[in-house]
């Protein structure tokens, strides 16, 4: 099986096995464990097929040294991460309280028709998140047991090393290179250590952080599987997985590659036709209208796409943007009331809170301050963002689509980042900017990664300029 | 070549080389940092993991809150039906949130004093326990925020 597939094998059978068992829960149907193992079995042979004759793992030309450096320091942070996994069940808090919690519920076979899931006087906060994590850790608990099952969380980090290690490769064309890169990411303090977003932690952060480096990748290879794979993903993983999978549309809305946005545009519809309905389900909402929504909005993207090619001047992109912020604070204001009488208490707890939101701009230079400083907290996210600095430099009139429309994303995403802070609806900011930002940065620093990987290739020619000089 | 056609001729003016040397460096950097900071993550992480094997599950989860909330788990499941229903009130934020994954496949319920209260809903019992004049009765737990409490009924 050649690189390339075995990159794509594990996003493959979350996205097969996410869509079926989902399928089935919207008709009534439990999901039996052995479903995870035929999707894997699929996938498999699927690709085992596809992949007879192309290009096998190349590592004739790779530092020997270096290779055995790096593959020995890989291979014992995910062993310790594996055995810290297993040891004992969860030890941290929301690792504990949502996402173990409900793949506790969800039980064997995978069912939402128990009563934590379907009567609304039982006690669950999280009950209408997203189940991706806890299908697949309830499917693998019965397979193999509840403490094997943590095992997917070192699985895991090791498909994100995999992706950036192939992207990397892909973009430097030196093997040695592309470990050092992979390498650095894998030795990322914030992975290893106690606490919300280790590897260990039982948090969907780090399958969260897998959906986005696949749209990274996606978005700076311009390869459409990939820009699928992660929009279906990012929406049955966190909240905030919508954001991102948006974002990424958004990005590829505003580009020229119909192919990317109509697989990134497919992805998202799909995933919202299945999710919607069912998160409607577990607020006890009505649900008929929200299948339309996921293959509406697809659409929506489309056109927004075939509009500014056909108007590709500054004018009509910026009132493409206004119109954009424009839905989207009609949309806050009028599903307001509605979300007010939702029976997810975080919801209404974060939509009552929004009256608030002028006063927290006064909050704006403690939150600047404080977000900086996580930026640049090398006992959690290394020295990634700094990192990203000198890149920008190098990068400079250096015109790549991909590396644009990644660049694009980071940008955008910081910001992002920096206005969930500031209208939180936790009081306490000094708290949120210490443990919930540094958690939140952890979602993109695959992404970071993968942006950095167009960097070697042009320090190889010495410099750009100095290409330009010689050519 | 092509991709570098497109460079502006401003960028001939830009100093490329220190940018380069400083991407470098913070590389080499975060490699170092990395390999120095894996042995501190590895033994704070091997301290938790023996707190969590000394502790115990219930009270290693409400370290640093209300000693009293480790307690008050423990004795719930030690002393409950697994498929019972217990009755709560007051925030759910904090320690209340810990109990409800402590205690399942136990549930809780809203305690709602409007409503007559009920011996079992669904099949499942309500828990009961012995107050402190040793009457069994109805229990009810008492999320304080970062403490828990207990009520009988």
């Amino acid at each position: 099986m050649s690189r390339r597939h075995l990159v794509l094998v594990p996003a493959l059978v979350l996205a097969l096995h996410g869509m079926v068992g989902q399928m089935l829960w919207l008709v009534g149907i439990a999901v039996p464990a052995w479903v995870l193992l035929l999707n894997g079995c699929i996938v498999a042979s699927g690709m085992a097929l596809w992949s007879r004759g192309q290009e096998p793992l190349d590592t004739a030309r790779v530092s020997r040294p270096l290779i055995i450096a790096c593959s020995s320091l890989v291979a014992g942070i995910v062993a310790w991460s594996a055995w810290t996994s297993w040891v004992t069940p969860d030890r941290s808090w929301d690792g504990l309280v949502s996402w173990s919690l409900r793949a506790q519920a969800l039980g064997s076979p995978a069912d939402l028709s128990g009563a934590f899931f379907s009567q609304p006087e039982i006690f669950a906060h999280s009950r209408a998140y997203p189940l991706l994590q806890p299908l697949v850790l309830a499917s693998l608990d019965d397979l193999v047991g509840r403490q094997l099952a943590r095992l997917f969380f070192p699985v895991l980090f090791l498909s994100i090393f995999f992706l950036i290690l192939d992207t990397a490769r892909r973009r430097c064309g030196t093997w040695n290179w592309s470990l050092l890169l992979a390498t650095a990411f894998a030795v990322t303090p914030g992975y290893l250590d106690v606490g919300a977003g280790a590897i260990d932690s039982g948090y969907a952060d780090l399958l969260l952080a897998y959906a986005v480096a696949l749209g990274a990748a996606g978005l700076l290879r311009e390869d459409s599987r990939l820009l699928f794979l992660s929009c279906l993903l990012l929406p049955w993983i966190k909240p905030e997985g919508l954001i991102y999978a948006t974002l990424i549309s958004g990005i590829l809305a505003f580009g020229i590659q119909r192919r990317s946005l109509r697989a990134a545009a497919g992805g998202l519809g799909l995933s919202l036709f299945l999710w919607l309905p069912l998160r409607a389900r577990l607020s006890f909402s009505p649900e008929t209208l929200l299948y339309f929504v996921g293959p509406f909005f697809a659409l929506l993207l489309l056109l927004a796409h075939e509009l500014l090619i056909r108007y590709r001047s500054r004018r009509a992109r910026g009132m493409a943007i206004a119109m954009l912020v424009v839905m989207l604070l009609a949309a806050s204001l009028l599903g307001r009331t509605w979300l007010l009488h939702s029976d997810d208490p975080l919801l209404r707890e974060f939509v009552a809170h929004i009256d608030e939101v002028g006063e927290r701009f006064f909050s704006l230079p403690t939150v600047l301050l404080g977000f900086g400083r996580a930026l640049l907290e090398v006992k959690s996210v290394g020295l990634v963002f700094l990192l990203l600095v000198p890149s920008f430099f190098i990068l400079r009139g250096h015109r790549d689509r991909g590396g644009q429309q990644l660049g694009c994303f980071l940008g955008i995403s910081f910001v992002l980042l920096l206005l969930a802070i500031l209208f939180s609806p936790e009081r306490n900011l000094s708290h949120e900017l210490k443990s919930r930002l540094s958690r939140l940065l952890l979602q993109i620093v695959p992404a970071a990664w993968i942006f950095i990987t167009q960097i070697p290739v042009l320090i190889r020619r010495d410099s750009p300029r100095d290409e330009l000089v010689r050519s | 070549m092509s991709r570098f056609v497109d460079s502006k001729p401003a960028d001939l003016m830009l100093p490329g080389r220190i940018w380069v040397k400083f991407f470098v460096v913070l590389l080499c950097g975060q490699l170092i940092v990395g390999l120095f900071r894996v042995p501190r993550t590895l033994n704070k992480k091997l301290a938790e993991i023996g707190e969590f094997q000394q502790l115990g599950r219930h009270a290693f989860s409400f370290r640093g809150q209300a000693s009293a909330s480790g307690a008050i788990v423990e004795r719930l499941v030690g002393s409950t039906r697994e498929d019972s229903l217990i009755y709560w009130e007051g925030d759910w934020k904090g320690d209340l949130e810990l109990a409800a994954a402590l205690l399942f496949p136990r549930l809780l319920v809203r305690f709602d004093p409007n409503v007559p209260g009920r011996s079992s809903t669904s099949g499942r019992p309500f828990a009961r326990l012995p107050d402190p004049a040793g009457v069994d009765r109805l229990v009810v737990i008492q999320g304080r925020g970062k403490s828990l409490g207990l009520r009988w009924k």
